[in-house]
């Protein structure tokens, strides 16, 4: 299993950064010609993963997150990652969207999300400590749809 | 940015992104709320699952006096975060006019 290589945009992880991490996947998403409405749910699909890195994976503690966008032909590869404890998606409960209200828990919709917007989301351990997830949209861009 | 304040009318106009980091700003705001409430969302650019807890906490309490959120002007992406997540069967939803 390799890295992945490549310029990474890094914050110290905080809820404070999420706007950072969007403009940085917007700006990277227009300067590579992906379609508005996928840009738009990657936008989503990142919030909600460095989100969880900082909720979650760090628990308030410090620590650095790193998100790269990239073109592969015609999908687009996002990766995060960060050196929190171990994440194993398997623990995440769904978020049971048939409920009535009444009986609806009020998390569990972040991964669901990741992975509806998505058409790829593999979490792994990153070499060397820490978590790596790797997001792929397909036909991202502007008549690959 | 998000805003989130009331109209002279009453109505509880939201703006800007909500995202984890205005949730709790959010969620103090509703929790002051009582009645039916409408929420103009026409200036709201984003939502993550973070804004969706606090309409479904906020929904939850007004129900249970016999009241409820209901959601207006919501625009087309805000509208598609909406039916993945199921809200279009928890909450009355009102499109924005289609623009342009």
């Amino acid at each position: 299993m390799t890295r992945e290589q490549g310029p990474y945009f890094s914050q110290a992880a905080s809820l404070e950064s999420l706007s950072r991490f969007r403009d940085y996947i917007d700006q990277t998403g227009r300067q590579l010609g992906v379609d508005p409405g996928v840009l738009a749910d990657l936008r989503l699909v990142v919030d909600e993963a460095v989100t969880n890195v900082v909720q979650h994976g760090y628990q308030g503690r410090p620590g650095p997150v790193e998100v790269r966008m990239k073109r592969l032909g015609d999908d687009v590869v996002v990766c995060i990652r960060d050196q929190a404890r171990p994440f194993d998606p398997g623990q995440v409960p769904a978020p049971q969207l048939d409920k009535a209200l009444a009986d609806r828990p009020y998390g569990g919709m972040g991964l669901y999300l990741i992975r509806t917007m998505t058409d790829e989301a593999e979490f792994r351990p990153a070499p060397g400590g820490g978590n790596e997830l790797r997001l792929i949209r397909r036909s991202a861009f502007a008549g690959t749809g | 940015m998000f805003e989130i304040r009331q109209d002279e009318a009453g109505r509880v106009v939201v703006s800007g992104r909500l995202d984890a980091a205005h949730a709790p700003e959010a969620q103090v705001f509703l929790d002051d709320l009582a009645g039916h409430c409408v929420m103009d969302m026409g200036a709201l650019e984003y939502i993550s699952s973070a804004g969706l807890g606090v309409l479904l906490r906020t929904h939850k309490r007004l129900l249970a006096d016999g009241a409820g959120l209901k959601l207006v002007n919501v625009n087309h992406h805000i509208n598609d975060i909406f039916t993945y997540s199921g809200f279009d069967k928890l909450f009355e939803i009102e499109a924005a006019p289609a623009s342009g």
